[in-house]
């Protein structure tokens, strides 16, 4: 038997004992023949193994919408002590969720900050609404709260772009996503969808992939097609032979640390994945994105999904602070005679749309032949797009004209800061309900994927992640918001979690002047040496979730999952302090 | 020595695909003391950025700029981001005329948003795909192949690859192993793995086609 006959022989499991050329040769054999192929043909198809057991799905509000509308609860005890502005009035409140007759009231409607009570918890009055879901159906949004953990208070920085990468990269070492990637081996371990590079960090050199591309399946994967005919993409022959050289090299190498030792398994991966057939990946990218565009479209503007007294409502704009809008520093404001007609219905998400669309396909394989999935996946724009996508009609906006030509302006911004109360309720319940339909689309999905743990669905690993860059403070006059980055709100989506679950301590009375109000600001917790939660507080959470360690280790969780698997929290009760 | 064999022979049959084994065991080394007093500073291993494999790929292969196959080549590598953004991060962006940052694909027109952009020159599944295509393509090139065989058989061409003096062997592997890895004393059992690459490959040009494509898939000839 000459050296190569001897390897293929100990490959099959044979003969190898009494005939020895050398141990690393023996060894490099085995491996091939049962370890190496079997864990990469394991993990390529999402199969067994600890290292792809978990999937992270960041999704960035970028941009930073006000949150007391949908995840910022503000009194999830149902009668926590609570305050609208410095003088209690709900007259002149941004914190409003839904309107109601009020003779008192702007056109005979006030604001309130009502609630809707789902699992015993109190959430905010949006999720007492529907939200749509595929084939024109639709389901209670309280559904969604069933696998909800909001952490609120949660202290961060000020400044949009920066604190947008803190919840995902806190320190200077590896990001969350770097943290998974590195424990992966499947094929792309990492992408990040029109996000921002520096958000993202490995230390084993595992490289993020930006899919800011058109259609980001297909090119994605673009890389693998069209090498079927390779010669090292043969398993027998000289396919074999090479990688057992390569195998022979990698071994070598390795002990000189002159190479990546990973870059063998992913050489052994991109083979893998050339030898597959995708199939049509334009056209699974193409529905997948329909499917989402039209779940966002119909948040929007369908006449069933919207609550008759948040969007819904048939009344008039008034000339103050509630229907205030902006344009490149120019005010006006709305003045149409129905709040549920002032989004256009060509307003799109396409970020969104995009983002959810290669989410559901690198996180369940989309129903096509493919192995290629991400253990990460990085946010991509939300309400920033909301920002831009709105094209208000300037009918709509009698006061406001355009300095620059005179004429009335054609489109009009609904930046947080200088929007009005109510018709930045109507656009977050809008905004929210379009998010909150494709996380549930998402969850449908993952639900329908086996965990590589027995009896548990993929959701049941996943943790989708939802944050900004800080959440919004209330303006006391009704006139719009601040950078609320003394009280963050960050979100878990999980199979982990079992039932809406608040964490985390408010100030009653917010710090800063002209912002008395309750709308989110952080108190001291006390499992958190009395100190105000931080970001590293949210990022452990999740961390410990997907049995990461920490990128802050010196901070706390909110929650750590208990030994069923299941999400325990840690801190007690959410609290309002005076 | 040998009883290291037994016993690894021993713990691979009875433990099977299981096995975990210490490198060490393999070499005749002796256990390294703590490495407390001595251990080296450690540089993170890096791959080259896209022009670095062009450069060396067009060096290796004797491809003349300016030529179609120059232009193939920077298609396939060079505008490849797959093999990570330029080496250069001054020719990776450039500040655009009053609107801040311009991709350098964007700039030169090329790839304009159509490959997926591998954020760093590091290694991934999409960089070997990609290295695996570009290998295949220019070895499957008589041109080419005459070209890199030239480097270790001066005169070879694949009409006379025939001839006994050709024939792979340790020592022209090595010359081969050393095209790739410049600064690199190759292991004998590395040479051996693939000399058996072109073993029994009855056509003479097809072996050490097989051979060269063998070393350019490693990976690690992109480190810098």
């Amino acid at each position: 038997m000459n050296r190569r006959k001897f390897l293929q022989a100990s490959m099959r499991g044979i003969g190898g004992a009494l005939l020895i050329p050398s141990p690393l040769n023996l060894f490099l054999s085995n491996v091939i023949g049962c370890y190496s192929h079997r864990a990469l043909a394991e993990t390529l198809s999402g199969g067994a193994g600890y290292d792809d057991r978990y999937r992270l799905i960041s999704i960035s509000l970028a941009g930073a919408p006000a949150r007391w509308g949908f995840d910022g609860a503000l009194q999830p005890g149902g009668n926590d002590p609570f305050r609208y502005n410095g003088q209690n009035s709900r007259k002149e409140s941004m914190l409003i969720t839904k309107l109601t007759p009020d003779s008192d009231g702007i056109n005979g409607v006030l604001g309130s900050y009502a609630t809707h009570e789902v699992g015993g918890v109190h959430l905010p009055h949006l999720w007492s609404g529907k939200i749509a879901t595929p084939n024109q159906g639709s389901t209670s949004m309280s559904n969604l709260a069933s696998n909800l953990l909001i952490m609120r208070g949660v202290r961060t920085r000020d400044g949009h772009s920066l604190s947008a990468g803190l919840p995902l990269n806190p320190g200077t070492g590896d990001s969350l996503g770097g943290l998974m990637a590195g424990r992966s081996k499947l094929a792309i371990p990492s992408i990040g969808y029109h996000s921002d590079a520096r958000y993202y960090q490995s230390s084993k050199g595992i490289p993020e992939t930006n899919a800011e591309i058109n259609n980001p399946i297909s090119t994605l994967l673009s890389g693998f097609a069209s090498g079927a005919n390779l010669v090292g993409l043969s398993e027998t022959g000289v396919g074999e032979k090479m990688d057992l050289a390569l195998q022979m090299m990698k071994e070598k190498a390795g002990s000189l640390s002159r190479m990546v030792p990973i870059s063998y398994e992913q050489r052994l991966a991109a083979k893998k994945l050339m030898k597959l057939s995708y199939g049509d990946l334009t056209g699974a990218y193409a529905s997948l994105y329909s499917k989402y565009k039209t779940l966002i479209s119909r948040s929007f503007t369908e006449a069933g999904l919207k609550l008759s007294d948040v969007d819904g409502v048939a009344i008039a704009g008034a000339e103050t602070n509630p229907f205030k809008v902006e344009s490149d520093g120019l005010y006006g404001y709305y003045k149409g005679q129905n709040l549920s007609t002032m989004i256009p219905g060509s307003t799109l998400l396409k970020y969104l749309a995009e983002g959810m669309a290669v989410t559901e396909f690198m996180m369940t394989g989309g129903g096509v032949k493919s192995a290629s999935n991400a253990p990460f996946l990085e946010g991509f724009s939300c309400f920033s797009n909301v920002v831009a996508g709105v094209s208000l009609q300037a009918s709509s906006f009698p006061g406001v004209e355009d300095a620059s030509d005179g004429g009335a302006i054609q489109r009009i911004s609904l930046d947080g800061h200088k929007s009005g109360s109510i018709v930045q309720m109507v656009v977050c319940a809008a905004y929210f309900r379009a998010i909150s339909s494709c996380i549930y689309e998402l969850i449908t999905q993952l639900k329908k994927i086996p965990s590589t743990v027995p009896g548990r669905s993929r959701f049941d690993d996943t943790v989708i992640y939802l944050g900004s860059e800080f959440a919004r403070d209330a303006n006391d006059d009704a006139s719009g918001t601040g950078h609320g980055w003394k009280g963050a709100v960050f979100s878990i989506f999980s199979g982990m979690v079992k039932s809406p679950t608040v964490l985390g301590n408010i100030q009653v009375t917010g710090s800063d002047e002209g912002k008395r109000n309750t709308w989110g600001e952080g108190a001291p917790v006390k499992a958190f040496t009395n100190q105000v939660a931080g970001i590293g507080n949210v990022v452990s959470t999740v961390a410990g979730l997907l049995d990461l360690p920490s990128p802050t280790r010196n901070s706390a969780p909110f929650a750590k999952k208990g030994p069923n698997g299941w999400i325990e929290t840690t801190i007690g009760e959410a609290e309002n302090v005076e | 020595m040998w009883s290291k064999r037994i016993l690894l022979i021993l713990m691979v049959f009875t433990e099977g695909c299981t096995i975990k084994v210490s490198p060490l065991l393999f070499s005749d080394e002796k256990p390294r003391e703590s490495a407390r007093t001595s251990e080296p500073v450690r540089v993170e291993a890096r791959y080259g950025g896209r022009a670095y494999v062009e450069s060396t790929l067009k060096e290796i292969f004797k491809v003349q700029e300016g030529t179609p196959e120059a232009e193939a080549l920077q298609d396939s590598v060079y505008f490849n981001r797959d093999f990570g953004d330029g080496f250069d991060i001054y020719a990776a962006s450039q500040k655009g005329e009053g609107a801040g940052y311009v991709h350098e694909f964007t700039r030169l027109g090329k790839g304009t948003g159509e490959s997926a952009r591998i954020q760093q020159a590091q290694g991934s599944p999409m960089r070997f795909a990609a290295t695996m295509k570009v290998c295949e393509a220019l070895l499957d090139q008589d041109v080419r192949l005459t070209a890199v065989m030239d480097r270790i058989h001066p005169g070879w061409t694949v009409a006379e690859a025939g001839r006994p003096e050709f024939q792979p062997n340790r020592q022209a592997v090595s010359a081969a192993y050393q095209v790739f890895y410049r600064t690199e004393d190759p292991d004998p059992d590395v040479i051996q793995a693939i000399l058996d690459v072109g073993t029994n490959e009855t056509r003479a040009a097809t072996a050490w086609r097989n051979i060269w494509k063998t070393i350019c898939y490693s990976t690690h000839w992109q480190m810098i």
